[in-house]
């Protein structure tokens, strides 16, 4: 099975939630409206997208591996070729909605830089597209975004969230670099309209990158019982 | 002399405390149907997942073609179906069967999986692997399940001509009369072990009653 045969394998047996596909293929008509009213609004798109993303790509693996329904890419294809796969068809509606906000924004401004297209805005799109990825994947659908959103939702019902947003604002970088980095990765949608350092950008794709290379790992020595009969 | 497809060496598996596997030897030979009989519980689908390379057994070997592969390495020209509940209901069928079976047009309906009778969703399976071009090996977990007389020759039919194409093909069933019309050798799975038997030692004119004497003999001999 080829590369493109086992996304598309994935995308068909366990795609990214209809309702999810609806909402990302709107947030860019969203962009197009903010861009309308208020030149730079579709920043707005962005974060929303980041929100979203981190749901549509946990869709889990082992639980569907589990009663069977993965076997074709795991009998015809390496594990590590299905877990690129996995990601890719996983990633792919986001990713998509992404670039159509990031066209939206270069068109809006004149051929400028768009937010969507900025590093720290890729590596935003890369933490919350990689790490739900790989918490959904051992634990199955929706756990790694809807954990995430706990965390957020914990850290601003506490308080604690509110006191990290300085660390975000100004036109210099605040803070140490392991506290902002920390902090830029537990609220990745802060990530695109802060100044970062490049140290920082490094650590932000290398925990995204380590998070994929962990998961693709899990799945490399992972065995797949069937759940119904184990015998 | 035939040569050896896939085969299984010692192998061992234990979920816990139980112990499934117990030195399990396995081969399958080029052209030859071998028929995996056991009780339910006994292991059959453990030592049908790990030939295939989707668990890894806790000691032992799989050869491909001779060589030992890793656990979950994909074996070469494999084929293999777990029966119609392992197809993802929500998939279209048509689409499904495309890209499982490599051809362009597909077989079976452009309707969800999940709305297909359980006979239609097996011949689905079935269809598709088996339409895979250059198959080596085919494994086949309950196979005959859910399928009308019909579709059983159907099946029968392809086995034996897959088998006669030169390839090696292991099949899992309770069905014993099924297997009696396809299969040369047989596989007793019992108290972790397999123990074979050729159709022409089991008798010239091997039927499921046969089969049920000789597994109910082999279950009570001793461990070797």
């Amino acid at each position: 099975m080829s590369i493109r045969d086992a996304i598309l394998f994935f995308w068909r047996v366990t795609p990214v939630r209809v309702y999810l596909r609806v909402v990302l293929f709107l947030l860019p008509i969203m962009a197009v409206w903010a861009e309308l009213q208020t030149r730079g609004a579709s920043e707005t798109a962005v974060i929303c997208l980041l929100l979203v993303q981190a749901l549509a790509v946990s869709t889990g693996f082992e639980s569907h591996a589990s009663r069977g329904y993965y076997d074709p890419p795991l009998a015809l294809c390496s594990r590590r070729r299905a877990a690129a796969a996995h990601f890719v068809a996983s990633a792919l509606p986001g990713v998509a909605a992404w670039i159509a906000i990031g066209i939206v924004e270069t068109v809006a401004g004149g051929g400028a830089l768009a937010l969507a297209f900025r590093p720290a805005s890729l590596l935003a799109l890369a933490l919350v597209s990689t790490l739900p990825w790989a918490v959904s994947v051992r634990f199955g659908p929706f756990t790694g975004g809807v954990a995430w959103l706990i965390l957020w939702g914990a850290l601003f019902l506490t308080g604690r969230g509110f006191r990290l947003i300085p660390l975000f604002q100004g036109a210099e970088p605040q803070g140490t670099v392991l506290v902002r980095t920390a902090a830029g990765i537990l609220l990745p949608f802060f990530l695109p309209s802060a100044p970062w350092r490049p140290v920082e950008l490094l650590l932000f794709g290398l925990t995204a990158a380590g998070a994929a290379a962990t998961a693709a790992g899990y799945l490399g020595r992972a065995s797949f019982p069937l759940r119904e009969s184990d015998s | 002399m035939t040569a050896e497809r896939l085969a299984a060496r010692g192998l061992f598996k234990a979920y816990g405390e139980r112990e499934v596997l117990r030195g399990a030897d396995l081969t399958l030979e080029e052209g030859a149907v071998v028929g995996l009989i056991g009780e339910n519980g006994a292991g059959k689908t453990t030592l049908l997942r790990i030939l295939c390379g989707f668990i890894r057994a806790d000691q032992g070997e799989v050869l491909d073609h001779g060589q030992p592969v890793s656990a979950f390495a994909p074996r070469s020209g494999l084929v293999h179906f777990g029966g119609g509940s392992t197809l993802p209901p929500g998939a279209s069928a048509r689409g499904w069967s495309r890209l499982v079976s490599g051809e362009k047009t597909g077989v079976g309906e452009s309707r969800r999986i999940r709305d297909l009778s359980r006979g239609t969703r097996q011949k689905l399976g079935l269809e598709a692997w088996l339409a895979r071009p250059r198959s080596l090996t085919v494994v086949l977990d309950e196979p005959w399940e859910g399928l009308d007389p019909d579709g059983a020759r159907w099946l029968n039919a392809r086995l034996q001509e897959r088998a006669a194409d030169g390839a090696a093909i292991l099949v899992s069933s309770h069905r014993l009369h099924d297997l009696a019309s396809v299969c040369h050798r047989y596989a007793f799975l019992a108290a972790g072990r397999v123990r074979v038997a050729d159709a022409g030692q089991l008798g010239a004119q091997v039927g499921g009653e046969d089969l049920v004497r000789a597994f109910d003999r082999l279950r009570e001999e001793p461990s070797p």
